[in-house]
């Protein structure tokens, strides 16, 4: 089973208009969450995934794809 | 937005540098009880400050910090799941050199090895301090 999780959070975020302060700050966790998430160095929970998607008004599959080449 | 948030962020952002000043004091501590246990017996008062070196950085990084200057949203910041993260792999560094120390302290008790007096002391003191300098490391690389 592939390890490996497409991340296009950091190009969402800044469609939207938002730092990572921000986005952090709206749901409620720190700026170096949002950081290690958009780096791909941490895998959030779907609780915090799902956070994310409202936050910026999207389907989580708009912020974290499995890679289609597995 | 609000400006809430921002204690809790230089928080988070000072709590790697600080667990790992209070793990590296802890490691030093460990090692000067070390060098008093092998002149003699231990004061009460040595194992006492001794434990309370270990007691500081195990505080900073298992703690829920900000009881009494956080609101309950800064807290949940503090401690979001990244942080989570960084205790769960600083418990199973500590909890394998403590497993290590132990079975080395069992093979003793069935008169396969002959340790030193401070062996204890010793295994106690560095399965704390790495669960204080994973936590702490894990905390500076994801800065």
């Amino acid at each position: 089973m592939s390890e490996r999780l497409l991340v296009m959070l950091r190009e969402r975020r800044s469609d939207a208009g938002l730092t990572q302060g921000e986005l952090a700050d709206r749901v409620g966790v720190s700026r170096k969450t949002i950081n290690t998430v958009e780096n791909g160095v941490f895998v959030p929970s779907t609780l915090l995934a799902l956070k994310l998607a409202a936050a910026l008004d999207c389907a989580v599959e708009a912020l974290f794809a499995l890679p289609q080449d597995e | 937005m609000t400006d809430t948030p921002s204690r809790a962020e230089a928080f988070a952002a000072k709590r790697g540098l600080v667990c790992l000043l209070f793990s590296l004091a802890s490691l030093a501590f460990t090692g000067v009880t070390i060098m008093a246990l092998v002149d003699g017996p231990l004061h009460p008062a040595r194992i006492l400050l001794w434990a309370i070196w270990l007691a500081v950085p195990l505080g900073w990084v298992f703690g829920r910090p900000g009881g009494l200057q956080f609101s309950a949203r800064e807290r949940a910041i503090v401690t979001d799941e990244l942080v989570q993260a960084h205790q769960q792999r600083a418990t199973r560094v500590a909890m394998v050199v403590l497993s290590i120390g132990l079975a080395v302290q069992a093979a003793e008790a069935l008169g396969l090895v002959l340790l030193p007096v401070w062996w204890p002391v010793a295994a106690l003191g560095l399965g704390i301090a790495s669960a204080g300098l994973t936590f702490a490391i894990s905390e500076l690389r994801d800065q």
